[in-house]
């Protein structure tokens, strides 16, 4: 007997170890136990409402995220004390026999007889689930249950009628044993939202989310949770329901180009080149253009110059704008909507804005944490608190909701400082004037630039928000 | 004959004396030898800037670019495109799958300039077909790259993108009506797609 249980215990330790190392270690957002005889684990902060559904309401707790190690358990109590029904201790009848004929399954009464108990010393839940399902909600969310109980057990031969006899202890054993259904896990889902500045056409804004969702920057998923990005765009600077900030740029171009009689008043490519930053890019139609049409007097490099600082002048006149009056929940009404819509589909959020765009991810951030702390509030839960996280880029804003890089040489946002005396986030990294952006204030050819030291410092504060959540 | 003779001897040292000066004092008094002028001398005109400009555009330096004031300008095989960005894009050093991606996203550039704004679902499914015309552009380029050597590619592919932006829009009439689509998308978001991106031609 003793052979047979050895060479099983060897074979289900072999089997977890294996097995443990073959399954990935997924990050649980919420580990939901609808019962527990023992109240166990507390929910977060007492509250009774904790599920997938409202789980973007409750700050990130250790006890309600893990399944290793929770609602862990040890018996140390003598056998007759575990079998006299003390609490806290299990025990279960694997064989029986008796002294005269020990191969018989027989279970009889009278001297001589004897049972085998075991009684689970230590037990923990593993993290590896028996059964992983889609979740109804969001199909980027899985459900992990069936997790198996890691048991160690003492088997001992009791002889109930045989008194005075003592317990002999058989050895100890190792095993999962599959308990049903809990607990019930629900995987990481994250929400990677930009926010762009006003400065930016469509395709330059998706540009930028396309370049935090590169390999080399976040990358499509993380901790092998899987991120969603989404392009939160904003191109209103509040002066009527149909305005358009870049309406502005477009007019410095316009009157602009009425000179040199009206070379490029019919060629508003150039324009467009302005807005994006590709003027000051190598193989441009500016670069080609100002290269290869020679006149003595430069007139028309002269004029690019010339437009090149009155675009930077209107920017930073919008922004100027934009901070004295700055979007409010209202204008961010469908942005909070999403966010609302992401956190009940168990995503949680991590919002990066640029410039002017740190004015719109405040008011949506306030506004989702205001829904959040109010839904909270009904039910007697406010936590304070949403899942969502901000990060700054070169913030056109007075007021922050997370970390900031701002570097020396933007002239946008430093125009800004100057011109009302409005206080904003004051330089934290110092770069040199970039030939390829003038302005020192775009995203991609600056902030990001793989060149530049300040894309290392935005990836660790993205990062780190994807951690904290 | 005396008479002959001495005028034409008179005549013979006159011209070999005037030979004999023009010899001496040709580099140091052109108006000595030269022929009596009285304009002085003219260099040729620099070409004007819009001279200059056209050229460029014909040797395909710059592009030709279609610039009536009609916001769809020429299509005339009807493939959504306009016909001179169908040319620039057919001159563009790149590969054929990388043509076909800048297609898809030309395309819905084109849609940006003719699309009722008023008709919120159409705009919401165009800024969905825009969203997957930029995956696809991107990876497309980036297929098989190395990683070092993706950044780069990946900008270069941004940079293709935007020119196709700039001269879709590049009338006054054609910069309004994209402004207008932007300005008619504010507020909204999207997601960048998974999945099929890439359209078939």
């Amino acid at each position: 007997m003793n052979k047979w249980m050895g060479m099983w215990t060897f074979v289900w330790l072999v089997s977890w170890c294996v097995s443990g190392q073959a399954t990935p270690v997924k990050p649980y957002q919420l580990c939901h136990w609808p019962w527990s005889p023992s109240g166990w684990p507390p929910r977060v902060a007492g509250t009774s409402q904790l599920s997938i559904e409202t789980n973007y309401r409750y700050p990130s707790s250790a006890s309600h995220r893990q399944v290793e190690g929770a609602n862990s358990g040890a018996c140390d109590l003598p056998v007759h004390e575990v079998l006299s029904g003390a609490r806290g201790c299990g025990s279960s009848q694997v064989d029986c026999g008796s002294d005269q004929n020990p191969e018989s399954d027989e279970c009889g009464d009278g001297e001589g007889h004897w049972a085998d108990i075991r009684i689970g010393r230590r037990w923990q839940w593993t993290n590896q689930p028996g059964m992983v399902t889609p979740w109804s909600g969001n199909a980027a969310v899985d459900i992990w249950q069936n997790f198996p109980m890691l048991v160690d057990a003492d088997r001992y031969r009791v002889w109930f009628w045989d008194d005075g006899q003592p317990a002999q202890h058989l050895g100890r054993t190792q095993a999962l044993s599959y308990s049903g259904q809990l607990p019930r896990c629900y995987t990481m889902a994250y929400l990677v939202g930009f926010f762009n500045g006003v400065w930016n056409t469509r395709r330059e804004a998706w540009a930028s989310l396309e370049v935090l969702r590169q390999q080399d920057f976040i990358g499509p998923d993380w901790r092998s949770a899987p991120i969603r990005y989404e392009l939160f765009y904003n191109q209103s600077c509040k002066r009527s329901a149909d305005d358009v900030c870049l309406q502005d740029v477009a007019e410095v171009f316009r009157q602009r180009s009425a000179e040199m009689d009206g070379l490029l008043s019919r060629r508003w490519e150039y324009l467009w080149e302005q807005v994006t930053g590709q003027n000051d890019q190598p193989g441009s139609f500016t670069q080609r253009l100002v290269a290869r049409v020679v006149r003595s007097d430069r007139a028309l490099a002269s004029w690019f110059d010339g437009l090149a600082n009155a675009t930077l002048a209107k920017i930073t006149a919008l922004s100027t704008a934009l901070a004295d009056d700055p979007p409010t929940a209202q204008d961010t009404a469908e942005h909070t909507a999403q966010l609302m819509r992401a956190g009940q589909r168990a995503e949680r959020a991590v919002l990066v804005a640029h410039s002017q765009g740190n004015l719109f991810v405040n008011a949506a951030y306030d506004a989702y944490l205001a829904h959040s702390r109010l839904a909270g509030k009904v039910v007697g839960e406010d936590t304070g608190y949403v899942a969502a996280q901000v990060v700054h880029i070169a913030p056109a804003s007075p007021t922050l909701r997370g970390p900031y890089v701002l570097a020396d040489s933007d002239v946008v946002i430093n125009g800004l400082r100057r011109v009302d005396g409005t206080y904003l986030p004051v330089s934290n990294v110092s770069l040199p004037v970039n030939s390829q952006d003038r302005s020192g204030h775009k995203l991609l050819a600056t902030y990001l630039d793989e060149a530049g030291p300040v894309r290392a410092q935005i990836r660790q504060f993205v990062t780190k928000a994807l951690d904290a959540l | 004959m005396f008479t002959s003779t001495v005028r034409f001897t008179r005549h013979l040292v006159l011209v070999i004396l005037a030979l004999l000066a023009s010899a001496c004092g040709g580099g140091k008094s052109p108006s000595a030898s030269a022929p009596a002028s009285t304009e002085p001398a003219t260099r040729p005109a620099e070409p004007s800037m819009k001279d200059q400009l056209d050229a460029l555009e014909k040797q395909g330096v710059l592009p030709e670019l279609d610039r009536s004031t009609d916001v769809a300008g020429p299509d005339a095989d009807g493939n959504g495109i306009r016909d001179d960005i169908d040319a620039y894009i057919a001159a563009l050093p790149v590969s054929d799958e990388v043509k076909k991606a800048v297609r898809q996203r030309a395309r819905v550039q084109q849609r940006s300039l003719l699309i009722d704004l008023k008709d919120r679902v159409s705009l919401l499914a165009l800024s969905d077909a825009s969203m997957a015309s930029t995956a696809c552009m991107s990876s497309t380029i980036l297929k098989d790259v190395p990683s070092e050597l993706q950044y780069k590619i990946l900008r270069d592919g941004h940079a293709i993108a935007l020119k196709i932006e700039a001269i879709t829009a590049n009338t006054p009439e054609r910069a309004e009506r994209y402004m207008a689509y932007m300005g008619a998308l504010h507020g909204t978001t999207t997601t960048y797609p998974t999945g099929k991106v890439c359209e078939d031609e």
